[in-house]
C-alpha cells in the first residue's frame, strides 16, 4: 500500500492544472473542500466496498451531497471511486491548497492568541506579517489561554512568539544558564 | 557544597518563574494583551 500522499499527488496536480488554466482556483478550492468533507465521512467510505452500490451511484451521492455541479469535479470523483481511492480526498485537497498557495504566493499562518482578537487587531497583525514575509498571509486564529497574554504566530516552520508564555520560557532558560 | 548550591539556584529560578507567572496571569487583561500585540507588530518591521 503506497503512502496516501503519493496516491493523492497526481490527482491533486491534475486538478490544479485544470483549475489554474481556467483561472478558477478559488472556486475549485471551495468545491474540493466540500467534496473532501463528504468523502471523508465514514458512512460514505463504508459504501465504497458495498456491492449493492455502483460506482456511478456513489459518485452521484458524493457530488450531490457536496452540492458541486461541475463536470470536471464529477469526473474526478468518478475516477477516485472507480480506483477505490476516495479515502485519499482530504490529502488531495491539502496538496491542492499547497499548490494554490504557492501559485498565489501565499502562506497559511496559525495564530494563537491569549484573548479574542477583534477584526482590526487581526488585520493589522496580518498586514505586519505580509510586510515581513513578502507574501500573502491567510490567517487562522485559535484562542489559547495558556499563552497568558500576546500571540504566537506559526508560518510553516517559522515561529514568531510574542506571548507571555514564550517570554517566561526565555526568562527561565536565562536563569538556568546564569 | 557545589552541588547543593547548584540545586538551590535551580529551585530559586523555578520559584521566580512560577511567581512571575502567577502575577502575570492576574495582571494581564485585554488591554495588556493589545499592547503585546502592538509590540509584536513593531518587531515585525
Amino acid at each position: 500500500m503506497a503512502e496516501v500522499a503519493t496516491i493523492a499527488r497526481p490527482y491533486a496536480e491534475a486538478v490544479f492544472s485544470i483549475a489554474d488554466s481556467a483561472s478558477a482556483l478559488p472556486a475549485w478550492s471551495a468545491a474540493l473542500g466540500r467534496l473532501s468533507q463528504v468523502a471523508s465521512q465514514p458512512e460514505v467510505l463504508a459504501l465504497l466496498g458495498d456491492p449493492r452500490v455502483s460506482a456511478a451511484q456513489l459518485t452521484e451521492l458524493v457530488v450531490s451531497v457536496a452540492g458541486v455541479d461541475v463536470a470536471e469535479a464529477r469526473g474526478l470523483v468518478a475516477a477516485l471511486v472507480e480506483n477505490q481511492r476516495l479515502a485519499a480526498f482530504p490529502q488531495l485537497f491539502e496538496q491542492f491548497e499547497q499548490l494554490k498557495n504557492a501559485r498565489e504566493n501565499a502562506v497559511d499562518a496559525q495564530i494563537e492568541s491569549a484573548f479574542d482578537m477583534d477584526p482590526a487587531q487581526l488585520s493589522a497583525l496580518v498586514a505586519g506579517l505580509e510586510q515581513k514575509l513578502h507574501r500573502k498571509v491567510r490567517p487562522s486564529v485559535r484562542v489559547n489561554k495558556d499563552l497568558i497574554g500576546g500571540v504566537c504566530v506559526t508560518v510553516g516552520d517559522q515561529v514568531m512568539d510574542g506571548s507571555v508564555r514564550g517570554k517566561l520560557a526565555t526568562m527561565a532558560a536565562r536563569l538556568a544558564d546564569a | 557544597m557545589l552541588r547543593a548550591k547548584e540545586a538551590l539556584r535551580e529551585q530559586v529560578a523555578a520559584l521566580a518563574i512560577a511567581g512571575a507567572e502567577k502575577i502575570l496571569r492576574r495582571e494581564i487583561n485585554a488591554q495588556a494583551h493589545a499592547d503585546l500585540l502592538n509590540q509584536l507588530k513593531q518587531e515585525l518591521k
